[in-house]
């Protein structure tokens, strides 16, 4: 459960640590895993750069893939991690080129297999 | 359902239940299905003139997926007819949809078509090299295509 | 989708589908909680080998090493009792109970012996197939040179012995 102002880690190798989120789309209160949301970065400066718009600190999307708050599943299972992680986005596509952390399986639900296939292992 | 009802359940059947038991019977624990299908979407890329075409066998390795067909285009309009050459061909050969479609017509430079065993990304030979897919799961096995592969220009 | 009954991490308790908490570590280690009390315990970092109703404490403990015994004792003293079954009435049970060990080995010894002649003569059978199928075939194919050609009946034998 992320909401305006919650710091998060950022797990790609795109040389961003935290990032704060500013806005969560839809009149929502609240984001969950697999969620995108628009997020600015805190601490750490973007190292990989894939164009030469993407400057070092400002405004971005992510998508949500790990949650502090239970997820709860359609088997009745219940999923939570240790801290709330990002993968930054640019035009829908992931910036940082290796995501570093477990991703939740939500995301294959939200279509974003392009990050599954990034990740070291899903949960 | 109380606990001894449970108990009972759990001596009857062990630990595990499965809600539809053929599922386990049928079980392609060789993936050839999977890999036929890889096949001829990637015959379908090819006809398409995509280049580098790989398949990539990364079930031993991951567990969310049995096969992978990596895909190079050479522009966006390109990526999106691939993408919806695929779409159609599955439907009418094999009568599979892909799980989530993501097709919003917008051309992007990197298109995900997930069929759940079979995963197919088409790329532009930047993100291709930015990504590099083929190097993530340079374990896995490749299985060799019927047609020969077009080199990047 | 396959449910399985899980064993919980802290507690050692059953957890039946449905049920539990799954926490996953940031060094990506999974952890199974039955409930959330297991989960709270857990988090406090309570040691489960501490807290009596827990099966760790109860194993190192030795807390059920009796009962376990006695289970396995009842279990032996089971007795055969008769009846009949599908496949095989009471009489068929009662004679193959009472048979002794030499008549059945004896018994055992000529089926085998029936059973291994049964599958010598099918693979003669299939031999002899083989060669007939391979001379014909010889036969059919022959554009024989002519040092071969005086040959071709020989040709035939010598594929069987193959």
């Amino acid at each position: 459960m992320i909401s305006v102002g919650t710091f998060c880690e950022v797990c790609d190798n795109s040389g961003v640590k935290i990032a704060q989120c500013i806005k969560i789309p839809g009149h929502l209160n609240r984001a969950i895993v697999g969620q995108m949301i628009v997020v600015a970065i805190q601490k750490g400066r973007l190292k990989k750069e894939k164009d030469s718009a993407i400057k070092g600190k400002g405004v971005y999307q992510a998508i949500i893939v790990q949650t502090k708050k239970a997820k709860s599943r359609l088997d009745g299972s219940h999923l939570k991690w240790d801290n709330n992680a990002l993968v930054l986005l640019q035009k829908g596509l992931p910036i940082g080129s290796r995501i570093l952390k477990g991703v939740g399986h939500e995301l294959r639900k939200k279509r974003y297999t392009r990050f599954i296939s990034l990740a070291p292992r899903i949960c | 359902m109380e606990e001894s009802e449970l108990q009972g359940l759990w001596d009857k059947f062990g630990e595990m239940v499965v809600s539809n038991p053929d599922v386990m019977a049928l079980e392609d624990l060789d993936d050839t299905d999977s890999k036929q299908f890889a096949v001829a979407m990637a015959e379908i890329a090819d006809l398409t003139k995509a280049a580098d075409v790989q398949v990539l066998h990364v079930a031993p390795f991951v567990y969310w997926t049995r096969v992978m067909v990596l895909v190079t285009a050479f522009s966006r309009p390109q990526v999106n007819a691939i993408g919806s050459r695929i779409r159609e061909a599955a439907l009418e050969k094999f009568q599979r949809t892909p799980e989530n479609d993501v097709d919003d017509g917008t051309p992007k430079s990197w298109t995900v078509v997930d069929f759940g065993d079979v995963v197919i990304h088409v790329f532009l030979p930047k993100e291709r090299e930015y990504y590099a897919l083929d190097d993530y799961y340079k374990e896995a096995e490749a299985i060799p295509l019927p047609f020969a592969n077009r080199g990047l220009e | 989708m396959v449910l399985k009954t899980e064993v919980c991490r802290f507690s050692g308790a059953k957890i039946y589908p449905g049920r539990g908490i799954r926490f996953i570590r940031s060094d990506s280690q999974v952890f199974l909680f039955r409930d959330s009390k297991c989960k709270r315990l857990f988090h406090n970092r309570l040691k489960p080998s501490k807290l009596y109703w827990t099966a760790l404490y109860r194993k190192q403990h030795k807390k059920d090493i009796h009962d376990q015994a006695q289970r396995k004792k009842k279990r032996s003293n089971a007795k055969p009792f008769s009846r009949s079954i599908v496949g095989a009435s009471l009489e068929v049970i009662q004679k193959r109970r009472a048979e002794k060990p030499e008549t059945r080995a004896a018994n055992r010894d000529t089926a085998l012996r029936e059973i291994k002649e049964r599958i010598k003569k099918q693979k003669d059978e299939k031999k002899a197939k083989k060669v007939e199928v391979q001379k014909s075939q010889q036969k059919g194919a022959t554009k024989a040179p002519k040092a071969a050609g005086g040959k071709g009946p020989k040709l035939g034998g010598g594929g069987g012995k193959r």
